[in-house]
């Protein structure tokens, strides 16, 4: 057994540190016009140079050998800077899925140029009556010659205005169907909007899609697999995205209350102060345990990897929410403001709990999984 | 022991609750509900309407305009307000500053200043916390010297709800400071289109700008502005903090989420099932809803105490508490509800028919409240600091 940070990780992680306080600027992060795609291209580049769109992929498809332990350490240090590229949606997610199942064709046309960051992906999975469910799909795919038609509402499409290519799943005689789709294919038409956290998402409404047999990702009705070893995968980014945001509120509100002096002492001398941030603190540790498990389970494809990921999702929620919550409250009134990256750290994480899975639907899953 | 109100009381609760179905403006009601943000027009409006019914002053004795209402009588319309879903009155002029008028003021001051909270044509805003002064706040530093006939004040205030919609401020001040920390404090009136007065919106972190923090530069404020005496408004403070705890309770809004969550937690999903057919969904809103029937019992048991004479006993010290966590639940089930369209803003009006109607109606404003309800935890003395209270003062440790 060994837990410990290999030196190669260690030094991923020392990189991404380094990136994060040399290029990331907390209060430009978000403050980008509404119409803006989210986030800044050169970051999306520099991105590519550092090999972190390719980390989770084998040296022989161009990636950089590494694996999903190394993406969540990236994940974890980026998320204390405020990751609001899609590097999980595009290089995580859908790279895990091109990489499982995509052919020559879609390697060539979709993942080569993903790695090199001239090219986007992300997920259409939700639609508005699904909730969480990925299997309640009624968008619907009909066989026509040589290819399929397809026509639907997908829901709450994460970084849609900067996705070049769309992993939509449709359902035809089959069962569940994974497309790989063109974002820009006539019949698909976008609305975007600001999500609570300052980020992106669209609703996305296909009509009449023309999409050749080769648009196909995987086996024709084999998408519910591809997507629970996918759902594990955004598990472990989300939880490792979560734990940064917990561990940087931890740090910002501990140095606070060392300064805020109410009743002529420091507010951090009072106990009912120490324990709660003992508190976020032990909600921190759950999280970063939970999280190696997963992290280690779903990069082995254990048998184990389903209940690891709902695990550390059902946590990374709870103490997300307390962690985030009590940050708030600890600063007072500058906890409600847009004035401190408190607030914005408190909303990413309210958000992840509301992306793929609540900590309510993963407590579910776990049971099921578990009987 | 019954829990039945009395054929009075229950005769204005037919005539509120008619009153709100015809008389009050609807369309406040529909804005409300949609979470759009509130103008202070929207305020005035709603101020006028209730005026013109004689109800905007319910707190008042009837020597000063008010309704005179028994504390039953006030709790049952504030019901009936919330249950309409119109908007709560602005608590700073009619709460907070009017009964210091009538209770401290002069007789000038009176008739200067309460005929127009009475009817509604003006806003009030406090100006008590300060950067350096929250929890704390008989540390407070923004000073008013006395020059002549006037003071000077000069200092910052902040969290100032509504300041930028304010026809008015009523401040603490400290005209001294050799003493301790209670002394030496005064209470000042002043317009905030004074010479001096800067505004500076806050925004929060639901994206809405509701607060503010108000730069005061040698702001000449006349002496005949001051309610009481120079150096003695901590007393007059602490008395305006108590009429600020029984505010809280909101029981009609708590009522009406509760109500209508279980109604969106049980409509169909397409799969035949319901949100309150997952156990777990329905096991923490039966949660939320006991924990409300615990905070509407205690409620009632304050309005008893003081129906028949008495002081309230020590359930009211934990009424802040209860009442702003138990608000905070309920938005937490909100966007647990609203599922997958729980980070949703909502998309904007003129968005196309077929991506609006997708998101549904009560998932728009869901995360807005979740954030803003935050603040309940915090404003009008922490938790923390209520917590204390009831440690020293109830329980005597």
């Amino acid at each position: 057994m060994n837990l410990s940070l290999s030196e190669e990780q260690q030094l991923l992680q020392q990189t991404a540190q380094r990136f994060v306080e040399r290029e990331f600027d907390l209060r430009k992060r978000l403050d980008l016009e509404p119409g803006h795609v989210g986030f800044e291209r050169d970051h999306w580049q520099q991105y590519a140079k550092n090999g972190w769109l390719s980390i989770t992929l084998p040296e022989e498809a161009g990636g950089a050998d590494g694996s999903l332990v190394d993406a969540a350490v990236l994940i974890q240090e980026l998320a204390k800077g405020l990751l609001v590229e899609p590097l999980i949606p595009s290089a995580i997610l859908a790279t895990g899925l091109l990489e499982r199942f995509g052919s020559e064709a879609q390697d060539a046309r979709y993942l080569r140029p993903m790695i090199d960051g001239t090219r986007i992906a992300t997920l259409a999975l939700l639609e508005p009556d699904s909730r969480y469910d990925l299997s309640r799909v009624s968008t619907s795919a009909q066989r026509t010659d040589g290819g399929f038609r397809i026509s639907g509402h997908k829901s709450m499409v994460w970084h849609g205005p900067a996705a070049d290519l769309l992993i939509v799943s449709a359902r035809d005689a089959d069962g569940i169907t994974l497309f790989a789709l063109d974002a820009d294919s006539p019949g698909i038409e976008r609305h975007d909007s600001l999500t609570i956290d300052g980020q992106r998402a669209s609703e996305v409404r296909l009509s009449d899609v023309r999409a050749g047999a080769d648009a196909v990702l995987g086996a024709q009705g084999d998408g519910e697999l591809g997507l629970e070893r996918m759902l594990d995968e955004a598990m472990v980014a989300l939880g490792a995205e979560a734990l940064g945001c917990m561990q940087a509120l931890l740090a910002q509100t501990v140095d606070y209350v060392k300064s805020r002096k109410q009743f002529g002492q420091a507010i951090g001398s009072f106990q009912v102060v120490q324990h709660r941030l003992v508190d976020m603190f032990i909600a921190c540790e759950q999280v970063q345990s939970l999280m190696i498990r997963a992290a280690i389970e779903v990069s082995a494809e254990s048998p184990d990897a389903s209940l690891a990921a709902s695990a550390l999702k059902v946590k990374a929620g709870q103490a997300g929410r307390f962690v985030g919550q009590q940050a708030v409250q600890l600063h007072g009134g500058m906890g409600m403001t847009g004035e401190l990256p408190i607030g914005l750290y408190f909303k990413r994480l309210t958000a992840i709990d509301a992306q793929f899975g609540d900590s309510s639907h993963h407590l579910r899953r776990y049971g099921r999984l578990s009987r | 022991m019954d829990f039945a109100f009395s054929e009075q009381d229950e005769a204005l609760r037919a005539e509120a609750r008619s009153f709100f179905a015809n008389e009050y403006p609807q369309d406040l009601i529909a804005k409300l509900a949609e979470g759009r943000p509130l103008e202070k027009a929207d305020y005035l409006r709603s101020e006028q309407a209730l005026s013109s019914k004689g109800w905007l002053a319910v707190e008042w004795p009837v020597e000063h305009g008010g309704t005179g209402w028994t504390p039953t009588q006030k709790y049952v319309f504030d019901e009936e307000l919330e249950l309409a879903g119109a908007l709560n009155v602005t608590p700073f002029g009619l709460l907070y500053v009017g009964p210091v008028i009538y209770t401290f003021g002069s007789e000038a001051q009176q008739q200067r200043w309460l005929p127009d909270i009475l009817a509604g044509r003006v806003l009030w805003a406090q100006g008590y916390s300060e950067p350096e002064a929250g929890s704390d706040l008989a540390s407070l530093q923004c000073r008013a010297e006395r020059v002549g006939d006037e003071y000077v004040v000069n200092g910052i205030k902040t969290w100032t709800s509504l300041g930028h919609h304010a026809d008015w401020i009523f401040c603490l001040v400290r005209t001294d400071d050799s003493g301790r920390h209670q002394e030496g404090i005064s209470f000042l009136c002043f317009p905030m289109d004074s010479p001096g007065i800067r505004v500076h919106p806050i925004i929060g972190i639901d994206g809405h700008h509701s607060l503010n923090t108000v730069e005061f530069r040698d702001v000449r404020v006349p002496v005949e502005n001051r309610i009481g005496e120079e150096g003695k408004a901590w007393g007059y403070s602490k008395y305006l903090l108590a009429n600020e705890r029984t505010s809280y309770a909101h029981i009609g809004g708590k009522r009406v989420a509760l109500q209508e969550l279980r109604k969106l937690a049980g409509a169909l999903a397409p799969g035949g099932l319901s949100l309150l057919d997952d156990p777990l969904f329905a096991a923490r809103l039966a949660q939320v809803e006991i924990d409300f029937r615990a905070l509407e019992v205690s409620v009632l048991r304050v309005l008893s105490s003081l129906a028949a004479g008495d002081a309230p006993g020590p359930e009211s010290s934990a009424l802040k508490i209860l009442a702003t966590e138990n608000a905070q639940a309920i938005t937490e089930l909100y966007i647990e509800a609203a599922g997958h369209y729980g980070l949703s803003r909502g998309l904007p009006w003129d968005a196309p028919e077929w991506a609006r109607s997708a998101v549904p109606d009560f998932a728009r404003p869901a995360m807005t409240r979740y954030l803003s309800t935050r603040a309940e935890s915090i404003y009008g003395g922490t938790n923390e600091i209520q917590r204390n209270v009831i440690s020293k003062r109830v329980l005597g440790l």
